[in-house]
């Protein structure tokens, strides 16, 4: 497939699970500890076809990530998907006010991510 | 697994409690102030969450009910609606109808639906604010059945108009449409261009476009709408069923036009079946995977949503209850030498966190020597440390102290409905409500402090008109106060009314044959007789007050807590009764002895003397045993190292100490080490934790942290004779 | 609130003592509970952490093991393999939270630590450090005559003191002795 993603969690547990369903679906996977790190790898690094992100992280918030990647040209409009509790309603909408994309509920399953993320990447 | 789903059940309850209490003083503190946005906001919350997690588990009755009351309070808070006090009236009704409607979920009690409907109705008109364009499919459709047979056709017209931010967030209408076609057969898709403007003004970013198509598929309704998911409650989306079984048309509406949509719950209406359900009917999850997930995830979605900062209210809250079976069995019982132990909890906890620590261990043991066949080892041993997790949980909870606002928080409704029914004007004022006590305490306090309060409402008040008749102010005070006094809780309930009649108790004594007629008696005596059962001086009776069967429960309840009740009055003034509650409940005295390594406590009351005994005072006797002479007289002495197995520092009596123990009549002299001091402590019963121990009363846990055993007398004394080399 | 004038008069005084030693009593042993809880919970605390980073060490370990092994191996991609390595990353990510949970615990246990040490504190009201200090005088003077009755019958066995109002044992009790 040869498509990159960005992946954001300080979870190391977290970060680890879903680099690994990533990585075996063919991605390669760029991690990031919370929203500054991943903005300075964004600015960086290789073209990134999509975004996984936490919400809550030190540093800098998920919420404040999208917003920060959104102002990017090269993430303009590149699909950012939030991991999310179910039950966080304030936080889906606050997270699609910021531009994301669409969610994966957490604990994710590794199937329901990959679904999710060719609904939403172009192939 | 059913057994993990019941147990979730349960917590469900509980919690369900707890937001219904949070509902219901918030919307009584609204009563005064109906401007407060966080309080309205805390309120919404707490109903959203009661709505979110009984649809999870099927409650369907009382999710549709909260989510009447919930679409009110998201109206109320967004400000489009003003708090009147009809409508707060409307709310706490709903509330306690709500309660009906939970503690049918749990117990099958009764609803009367003649309400549920009366109210829903009257919810539904005070929630409608204008430009509603309700998705408020009849609950019919909220709780579609099944799809009867996947394997039926379908045909949908779907006409989708997406919001024009959607390139914004990085979606693809073809994307879209690609998912759609692998549904089935997507054809006649037509755009409308209707709204592009012209080249030189449009905006690139923008999405101006809708379209309308057909799509034909086996697919069941949920999986067509799936495929919106993201944007469901932003569009204008509309899928209808056509030429299917029974012509069944099903419209679904969005919630608002294509905008930045002032938040409504209703995105969620929308899912006749969670995403979850989704999952499990397409075959991705397991059934039990699915469960075990989502109660996991609503657990991690309460703490996730109570972070910021850290206060003892949200970390209690972050802590989900679970069962505490245990503590509260124990709690019940009710013995008046030893009672409920608190050492227990803090016992356990080092036990569970010592298992939780061999746990992990043979996790890690696991690490680079791992083999794919060892996959379900892995998965037992993970699902184990979370079993201990959990675990620790419900004995952290149950230890916790909680303030005692949470027993006080029933009041202010009650004050309210009482003083509504006698017609006397009431103020409630509470203070101390941060005061800690033990949880359990908590709970069975309750009830009698609800009489007192009723019964000062009842009875101590007086009338408005009374009260101005003799100079008060109208409005009658009943006040709650707790607060912590040495190794106690004191609460009292105090009252400004008409106070205790010395004379009419009296009276009423002497006619129940309770005191003789001409007996004096100081008023400290008079007063506790209010508590001897079956007495009352009330000229009427209310529901529960009045009867006389109110007070005697009191003191009695509170007695056997390990408290004590005292009375306060002055005839006009007002009564203050208090209540004062141990914070722990079964102790001894006791003299701390070393034998070897072990520490032993020996009650102090069996010790008559400890003495350093002479040589020439120690003596056998043939067929009796070694003797020893105090003061004349000869009593047995019992090595206690010997009959315990022990190893001692000193087997020379001469340079040991003797205890002189007596029981039943009986003395012995017990040789010990050494006497390290003299301690209350706190019994541990032994049989509870692993069996009956002879010659040991029970153990406890030293101030260093270890284990002190305490000793058996009498049992002692049997175990030596029978250890005796000639057998008695 | 607590009348403690004289001991002299019988019933009364005997049954305030009394009630007196019982709340003393449970008071001293709940600051022994107290005591002993605030001494354990840092310890129970540091067996948590070390538990939570173990097993996100044991958990890096695992997955990075697993992620060689089925990466490289091309048998390994069966459908049942695939099902096993879903229920892993999912059961994974549960350990996450159950670190946070336990998080959470130590953040309680750290709660429940500082309010035993202000409960041990004791009082603060004028009033009621008052009324404690008057109970433990009385206290004081109670175990003092206990101290002297003992020393004083074990020095002399017939030695007759004034019988104690509170006590049980008569001096009958004390001089009989059961020779076996």
């Amino acid at each position: 497939m040869g498509k990159t993603a960005l992946v954001v969690d300080d979870s190391p547990t977290m970060r680890q699970m879903v680099a690994f369903t990533l990585t075996k679906a063919g991605f390669k996977v760029v991690e990031a500890e919370h929203g500054k790190d991943a903005v300075n790898k964004a600015s960086a690094g290789p073209k990134m076809d999509i975004v996984v992100t936490d919400l809550n992280m030190p540093e800098m918030d998920g919420i404040s990530l999208i917003k920060e990647l959104r102002k990017m040209a090269a993430f303009k409009f590149t699909p950012i998907l939030m991991l999310t509790t179910e039950s966080a309603i304030e936080k889906k909408q606050a997270g699609k006010e910021a531009g994301a994309t669409g969610w994966i509920v957490k604990p994710f399953n590794p199937e329901v991510m990959l679904k999710i993320i060719a609904k939403v990447l172009p192939a | 697994m059913s057994n993990d789903f019941s147990q979730f059940q349960d917590a469900f309850f509980e919690e369900a409690g707890d937001h219904l209490a949070v509902v219901e003083e918030g919307l009584l503190a609204l009563e005064q102030h109906p401007e407060d946005l966080d309080l309205l906001n805390k309120i919404f919350r707490s109903a959203h969450s009661i709505k979110g997690t009984s649809g999870m588990f099927g409650f369907n009755a009382v999710a549709q009910f909260t989510h009447k009351m919930e679409t009110l309070l998201d109206l109320l808070r967004n400000g489009q609606k003003v708090v009147t006090p009809q409508i707060a009236d409307l709310l706490l009704k709903s509330t306690d109808c709500l309660k009906t409607l939970i503690d049918a979920a749990k117990s099958g009690s009764p609803v009367d639906d003649e309400t549920v409907q009366r109210l829903t109705v009257e919810l539904a008109s005070a929630s409608t604010a204008g430009s509603q364009p309700t998705a408020q499919a009849p609950p019919a459709s909220a709780t579609a059945p099944a799809q009867t047979g996947g394997s039926q056709g379908h045909v949908y017209s779907i006409a989708w108009t997406p919001p024009d931010w959607l390139f914004q967030r990085g979606l693809d209408p073809l994307q879209i449409f690609k998912e759609l076609a692998n549904l089935g057969t997507l054809s006649k898709i037509a755009v409308d261009t209707a709204k592009l403007p012209d080249l030189a003004v449009m905006d690139p970013e923008k999405c101006y476009l809708s379209w309308t198509m057909k799509l034909e598929t086996v697919k069941a309704r949920q999986v067509v709408d799936a495929v919106f998911e993201f944007v469901r409650e932003d569009s204008h989306l509309v899928i209808e069923e056509r030429e299917a079984l029974g012509v069944r048309r099903e419209a679904q509406d969005a919630s608002s036009t294509p905008h930045p949509s002032p938040r409504t719950p209703d995105g969620l209406e929308g899912d006749p079946k969670p995403l979850g359900e989704l999952l499990v009917e397409s075959g991705a999850v397991s059934r039990e995977t699915l469960d075990k997930a989502l109660s996991q995830q609503k657990r991690v979605g309460e703490i996730l949503v109570e972070q910021h900062a850290v206060t003892p209210e949200q970390v209690d809250q972050a802590l989900q209850k679970q069962k505490q079976q245990e503590s509260v069995a124990q709690s019940k019982k009710t013995d008046t030498a030893s009672i409920r132990v608190d050492t227990d909890k803090i016992d356990k906890l080092i036990n569970l966190v010592g298992e939780l620590v061999i746990t992990q261990s043979m996790l890690s043991d696991l690490g680079a020597r791992f083999e794919m066949s060892q996959i379900s080892v892995l998965l037992e041993r993970m699902a184990q440390l979370e079993r201990n997790t959990r675990e620790i949980q419900e004995r952290v909870m149950s230890i916790r102290m909680l303030p005692i606002g949470t027993a006080f928080s029933r009041f202010p409704r009650l004050v309210r409905d009482l003083s509504a029914k006698a017609g006397k004007k009431i103020q409630l004022v509470l203070s101390g409500e941060e005061t800690e006590l033990d949880k359990t305490v908590i709970e069975s306090i309750g009830d009698p402090l609800t009489h007192l309060v009723r019964n000062s409402a009842d009875h101590g008040l007086e009338t408005p008109e009374e009260r101005l008749d003799i100079n008060k102010p109208e409005l009658g005070t009943i006040r709650l106060n707790a607060f912590h006094e040495g190794g106690n809780i004191c609460i009292t309930v105090e009252d400004d009314g008409r106070g205790l009649n010395r004379d009419k108790i009296l009276a009423k004594a002497v006619k129940q044959g309770l005191i003789g007629e001409n007996e004096k008696l100081s008023d400290d005596q008079i007063w506790p007789l209010i508590f001897k059962p079956g007495f009352s001086t009330a000229e009427k009776v209310t529901d529960v007050s009045g009867r006389g069967v109110g007070m005697d429960v009191v003191k009695r309840n509170i007695e056997g807590l390990g408290g004590t009740v005292k009375i306060k009055t002055a005839l006009g003034k007002g009564t203050t009764f208090t209540l004062k509650l141990p914070l722990t409940l079964a102790i001894i005295e006791g003299m701390t002895v070393r034998v070897g390594k072990d520490t032993y406590i020996v009650p102090l009351l069996s010790i008559l003397e400890s003495i350093q005994p002479k040589a020439s005072a120690v003596k056998t006797v043939v067929g009796k045993g070694e003797l020893i002479n105090v003061r004349e007289t000869y009593l047995t002495m019992i090595r206690m190292y010997e009959v315990f197995s022990l190893q001692p520092e000193y087997t020379d009596p001469t340079k040991a100490i003797l205890l002189i123990l007596e029981t039943e009549g009986e003395r012995v002299a017990v040789m010990v080490d050494e006497i390290l001091g003299q301690q209350q402590v706190v019994i541990k019963s032994m049989e509870q934790n692993f069996r009956k121990v002879a010659g040991v009363a029970g153990a406890t846990i030293l101030g260093d942290g270890t284990v002190g055993f305490i000793l058996d007398v009498r049992g002692l004394i049997e175990m030596s004779r029978h250890a005796a080399p000639v057998a008695a | 609130m607590r009348d403690t004038r004289g001991l002299g008069r019988h019933t009364t005084a005997g049954s305030e003592a009394s009630e007196f030693i019982v709340l003393k009593a449970h008071q001293q042993a709940w600051e022994t509970f107290a005591a002993c809880a605030v001494s354990m919970i840092p310890v129970l605390k540091k067996q948590m952490e070390a538990v939570t980073q173990q097993t996100q060490r044991a958990a890096t370990d695992l997955m990075t093991h697993i992620s060689a092994l089925t990466l490289a191996d091309e048998t390994s991609r069966s459908t049942e393999t695939a099902a096993h390595l879903s229920q892993i990353v999912m059961t994974m990510q549960f350990q996450d939270i159950t670190q946070q949970k336990l998080e959470h615990v130590a953040q309680a246990l750290d709660q429940w630590d500082k309010h035993l040490q202000a409960l041990l504190k004791g009082p603060q009201d004028e009033n009621a450090k008052q009324e404690i200090a008057a109970l433990q005088r009385l206290e004081q003077s109670y175990t003092m005559e206990e101290e002297r009755r003992l020393h004083a019958t074990a020095l002399a066995p017939d030695y007759q003191e004034p019988v104690p109002i509170e006590t049980e044992q008569t001096e009958e009790d004390l001089n009989s002795v059961t020779l076996f």
